[in-house]
């Protein structure tokens, strides 16, 4: 049986897009159907309806206005590269209708530019255009395990928030069992932001923990066996 | 060039980096740097000055940080600081772990007046009790009438330069002592008992130092004693009684402390050595105290942030951790600006000035080195050491030889800061006993019995300790009355009585001495410790501690790497060295006990001789090196090359054979290509 995840990712397929209006969403048939939603239902409603069925697939953001919309759960960088992509375009056409809210799209795609994974050119009339740099293909693998990092790293912190519930010195291994991802995955976003100094790891006492514990901790370049972390910036 | 090697050779020589643990906070040896945790220290500063403005608010703090993280460090710092604050006063108590909760307020006194008599200044005699009481003296007579307006002159100069030098100046002015007592008694006896002013009063008679101290421990006083205080002799008392008189000491001391608008910190270092339910509850009960009932005190305890979050926390009353973390702050890791920092002071302090441009290392090299993570400031230190020493590493069992003699020394060239202390000698003692094998049973007996030993093997030596440093002669008897009856009852048994030289027992004690010749006679065995021995049971037991902490480390053979020893490698340092000097005491213990080796002929070249002495290295040996891997695991490949390199001849087989008879050390697991070992957690864990 077709999940409702799987349906919205039908559609986003489908239409080739990354992300829906909620209000789009509402009038796809088989959505409102399994939903059950009725033309009176407020975007909140339709949201409330809709998180029992999010697993990992999708995510509903504010956007645009603070209007809601369903995207696939990609990082934010990897929906506006698609979205330049398909179509270059000024940052104010960028900005209408899309499911980031303006400041923080104003943010990642000065970043973005100042990183050269977007570049911008001048029209005749003076308006800047963003488009993807050139020797895209083999650019935009390279930036590819960035973009994954980037929202690797806000899960990370959602981990870290949701073991260590508020308090500092989060055991790695109780992290790497919430986030339940590769060996690779869970060690390079540990590395990552390591290396910039967003966390800081601590070796602990190893006695304290059982010998899997141990072993699901991590072993850093110095050979040490790091036990907890602890979230130093944003 | 030539000029880098001049550097190198005098790093070596200075060794500014051989130390990256703060073992004793009063150590001020290396320099700070103040923006290393510079915002926590601030914080804890905030709080003695929000203290010092509204006395009566209840305040605690709990700092985190992991072990090299700088939590002695900050102690240090605060010690260091506590004279440079023209609008604050404060001084720092610095708690070693309890070791008998039963105590708990005994322990908590004993410790406190330890350090409240300190010297303010290195070499100088004025202690801080002198300087708190100074204060008061000074807080009462600045607006008194005196008919001698030259003595008024004289004093008020005093108390405007150095108001402890009235303990000198005035010494030998029996009338204005008097007068002073009067006045303070007058201004402050409704808050603060006659009796602590008279005794404190005569700390200008250096020869009453001793007896001073040991009243306002709480403990029992002979008749001579308290002769010479003018006190009343005290009697001897249960163990509540004694808590209750304790606590009641405290709240004085906090009061006297407050009088002059002072502040304490209570810091509580090493928590990890809480090791079982019954200390952590004492170490909570000692908290609530301290913030309800000595208002002038503010308990700050350090410790691990893991063992805080996930092991200690749920162990306390949630009154206490929720107290605790009302203001809780983290040590940060150092970033490479603070990380190239600490290592420019202390070169600035090997050079003796501060023109080295980070000389023999050079800038950039270290901004690479330390510019990849946040690091501890052990960390840095010990990178940095192996920068400077780069060649044959010495065996764990060496370096902690090296540490331990390091320790002793310091105990010893300072000795009269460490006074009688009965639970620091039990350590070291449960310590040897445990090494050799024997069973040791703290729950023996009753108050006056510390410990009983027990050994499982053919001749089956059992016996008890009794480390008694009372000063009361009924006490005194009372211990060597049950020394006396356990070896009436137990003729075959060893009874061992320990006394500090500092604590002996005087000539005219005819009943004790007499008391004490009949133990000897009986087959008792009394041990006066001498300076040296006392000063080996202190190091033992804080080098214990330490390695518990986590903060000792040791060089393994790999460049830039250092790990912290293990506390099967410190058992194991002093199994190997109980027989050899400086450990006189283990010496004439093991001499009594009849349990030194025979020495082995000089023909016996062979250095591994004996299947069980070569099953011992053998094991030791594997242990060495699966420490220091990642997960404590290695392949049996990896171990016989490590063994061969170590001059251990065995092979698999063997190897295998003794990994199976100690399972309760080891596990096996068998992969498709190869054999690994690991440590199993239970051995890891075991405590002595």
């Amino acid at each position: 049986m077709t999940t409702v995840e799987q349906l919205i990712i039908k559609i986003f397929d489908d239409q080739e897009v990354n992300y829906l209006t909620i209000k789009k969403l509402k009038r796809k048939s088989k959505i409102k159907k399994i939903l059950r939603l009725t033309d009176k239902m407020s975007n909140t409603d339709i949201k409330n309806k809709l998180l029992p069925h999010i697993n990992n697939a999708i995510r509903v953001v504010k956007g645009y206005k603070t209007g809601l919309y369903v995207t696939r759960n990609i990082s934010d960088a990897e929906i506006i590269i698609n979205a330049i992509k398909k179509k270059p375009c000024s940052l104010n056409q960028l900005k209408v209708y899309f499911p980031i809210q303006a400041n923080k799209l104003v943010q990642l795609v000065s970043q973005m530019v100042m990183s050269g994974q977007l570049c911008v050119n001048f029209t005749v009339k003076g308006i800047i255009n963003l488009s993807i740099t050139n020797n895209n293909t083999e650019k935009n693998e390279s930036i590819l395990p960035e973009i994954k990092t980037r929202s690797d790293r806000e899960k990370m912190k959602e981990a870290y928030d949701h073991v260590g519930g508020g308090h500092s010195f989060v055991r790695i291994h109780a992290m790497r069992e919430y986030l339940n991802w590769s060996t690779d995955r869970f060690n390079q976003t540990l590395e990552q932001l390591t290396r910039e100094l967003v966390i800081q790891l601590h070796c602990g006492d190893p006695s304290a923990l059982t010998e899997q514990q141990l072993e699901d901790s991590y072993l850093d370049d110095e050979k040490q066996v790091c036990i907890t972390i602890t979230w130093r910036s944003e | 060039m030539n000029k880098d090697v001049n550097y190198l050779d005098l790093l070596k020589q200075r060794k500014p980096f051989a130390s990256s643990t703060v073992s004793d906070p009063k150590d001020h040896a290396f320099p700070d740097v103040p923006s290393i945790n510079g915002d926590v220290y601030q914080s804890v500063i905030d709080l003695v000055r929000m203290k010092s403005q509204s006395p009566s608010i209840p305040l605690a703090a709990l700092v985190l940080g992991e072990a090299g993280s700088g939590k002695t460090h900050l102690i240090n710092r605060m010690i260091r600081n506590a004279d440079s604050y023209q609008d604050l006063s404060y001084r720092v108590a610095y708690i070693q772990p309890i070791e008998d909760p039963a105590q708990t307020y005994s322990y908590l006194l004993r410790e406190i007046v330890t350090n409240l008599f300190y010297p303010i200044q290195d070499n100088h005699p004025p202690t801080i009790m002198h300087g708190i009481l100074a204060e008061i003296i000074k807080k009462s007579l600045i607006n008194a009438t005196f008919k001698n307006q030259t003595l008024k002159t004289k004093l008020h100069d005093i108390f405007q330069n150095n108001p402890v030098d009235i303990f000198y100046e005035f010494k030998s002015n029996m009338s204005l002592w008097i007068n002073i007592e009067k006045k303070l008694k007058k201004d402050y006896s409704n808050i603060c008992p006659p009796e602590v002013l008279q005794v404190l009063m005569q700390l200008r008679y250096s020869d009453r130092r001793f007896a001073i101290i040991e009243w306002l421990k709480c403990n029992t006083l002979d008749a001579d004693m308290a002769k010479m205080l003018h006190i009343k002799p005290s009697n001897l008392s249960s163990i509540p009684t004694k808590e209750q008189a304790a606590r009641d000491m405290i709240k004085n001391l906090s009061t006297l402390i407050g009088i002059c608008n002072h502040s304490l910190l209570i810091c509580f270092d090493r928590l990890e050595n809480l090791e079982n339910d019954d200390k952590v509850q004492s170490f909570g009960r000692m908290v609530s105290f301290l913030m309800d009932d000595a208002r002038a005190m503010i308990p700050v305890a350090f410790c691990r942030g893991d063992l805080w979050q996930n092991i200690l926390k749920n162990k306390f009353n949630r009154h206490v951790s929720e107290r605790l973390e009302s203001n809780m702050f983290e040590l940060m890791g150092c970033d490479v600006y603070q990380a190239l920092e600490l290592i420019a002071s202390r070169l600035t302090w090997a050079y003796g000035h501060k023109d080295h441009n980070y000389q023999p290392f050079g800038k950039e090299k270290l901004e690479k080195i330390f510019s990849d993570r946040l690091r501890s400031t052990r960390n840095i230190i010990q990178k940095a050491n192996q920068l400077v020493i780069k060649g044959p590493v010495a065996t764990a069992i060496d370096q902690l030889k090296e540490q331990f003699r390091a320790q002793y020394q310091k105990i010893l060239d300072e000795f009269d800061r460490y006074s009688p202390e009965r639970s620091r000698i039990q350590r070291a003692l449960r310590l040897f006993f445990e090494i050799k094998d024997f069973t040791v049973d703290i729950h023996f007996g009753d108050k006056y019995i510390d410990f009983s030993f027990s050994q499982d093997i053919k001749t089956s030596k059992q016996g008890i300790v009794i480390i008694d440093f009372e000063n009361h002669h009924r006490a005194v008897a009372a211990s060597i009355k049950r020394g006396i009856d356990y070896l009436k009852n137990n003729p075959q048994s060893y009874v061992l009585y320990f006394r500090d030289e500092r604590c002996l027992l005087p000539s005219r004690w005819k009943s004790t001495n007499a008391a004490l010749d009949q133990f000897k006679h009986q087959g008792g065995h009394v041990l006066f410790l001498d300076r040296n021995e006392a000063a080996q049971c202190f190091a033992i037991t804080l080098m214990n501690y330490a390695i518990k902490e986590g903060d000792i480390c040791v060089e393994t053979k790999e460049e830039l790497d250092m790990r912290k020893a293990s506390i099967d490698e410190f058992l194991y340092f002093l199994h190997e060295s109980i027989s050899r000097e400086p450990f006189t005491l283990f010496k004439r213990l093991a001499d009594i006990l009849k349990l030194r080796k025979k020495i082995k002929p000089k023909s016996d070249t062979n250095p591994i001789s004996g299947s069980k002495t070569k099953n011992q290295m053998i094991l030791n040996k594997t242990i060495e090196c699966l420490r220091p891997q990642s997960m404590m695991m290695a392949s049996t490949d990896n171990i016989l090359a490590f063994l061969s390199d170590n001059d251990v001849q065995t092979n698999i087989d063997e190897l295998m054979r003794l990994i199976n008879r100690f399972n309760d050390r080891f596990v096996v697991h068998q992969s498709k290509t190869e054999t690994i070992i690991m440590i199993k957690k239970e051995w890891m864990n075991a405590q002595p």
